[in-house]
């Protein structure tokens, strides 16, 4: 059988540049909720250079004190703070777009399946800065 | 038979992803809030090394840093790997990618494991 090529169609394959994501805000967007991993993955580091410090004594905790009011460690605590509260805003919108209607078999109104999202991560904020700043 | 579905790694790393991103945007806005930026800045005061040892050597909260941290690197982990896929286009290299990222996980699993069990 003959094999036809002259016209064969070719799949659609839109050319996108490495800058994709600057186009439109919604991408930019997508794209910092993305990249929230950067900054999930240092301040994870933090916490684990943080208790390697606290375990090794006085001395070891006063060095990591002091690396942590470095100016550039604060800003970029600042950033991951609100990069990662963006995470966490996006992520209590997406629990009644998924999780409610998987449960429930139908969807209730986003704002009603998200109040009891930011109680809880009230009350869990309230309670590890507690046992943080030794309330209890 | 095996069907290209059913080898692929996705839905393990998915929970992983998802997990752990239901626990970072819970719990790592407070203590990012609290060690990254308010005690440094002497807003609240710093409970101090002997205090925060205590703390550590109780079990729950070893067991709640180790879940925490452990799911937190592949939230990460799974999520760098899409995006510098997406933001630098490589995706025809993302099994590199792949190794690179779930290895780097892999490694703070247990770095995170250790620590935690050798608080004395």
């Amino acid at each position: 059988m003959p094999q036809y090529s002259t016209f064969q169609p070719k799949s659609y394959r839109p050319r996108m540049t490495p800058y994709w994501y600057l186009e439109r805000w919604h991408y930019l967007r997508f794209m910092v909720r993305e990249l929230s991993c950067v900054f999930v993955a240092y301040f994870a580091v933090v916490m684990l250079v943080q208790i390697w410090a606290i375990s090794g004594g006085a001395t070891r905790y006063a060095h990591f004190q002091t690396w942590m009011h470095n100016p550039r460690i604060l800003i970029l605590n600042a950033i991951s703070f609100l990069v990662i509260a963006f995470h966490a805003v996006t992520w209590f919108a997406l629990v009644p777009r998924v999780f409610v209607r998987h449960l429930l078999g139908s969807g209730i109104r986003d704002s009603a399946a998200m109040i009891p999202n930011y109680a809880a991560w009230f009350v869990a904020s309230v309670i590890v800065a507690a046992f943080i700043l030794r309330l209890f | 038979m095996t069907t290209a579905h059913s080898r692929s790694h996705r839905p393990l790393a998915w929970l992983l992803f998802g997990t752990g991103g239901f626990l970072v945007a819970f719990f790592f806005p407070i203590h990012i809030l609290l060690s990254g930026l308010l005690q440094p800045l002497g807003v609240l005061p710093d409970p101090g090394q002997a205090r925060l040892l205590a703390l550590l050597r109780h079990p729950i909260t070893r067991i709640y840093l180790g879940v925490l941290l452990v799911f937190a690197f592949w939230h990460a982990a799974y999520r760098l790997r899409d995006t510098i896929c997406d933001a630098l286009s490589l995706r025809q290299i993302d099994l590199v990618i792949v190794w690179i990222c779930y290895a780097g996980a892999a490694v703070a699993t247990v770095a995170t494991v250790v620590l935690l069990v050798n608080v004395r």
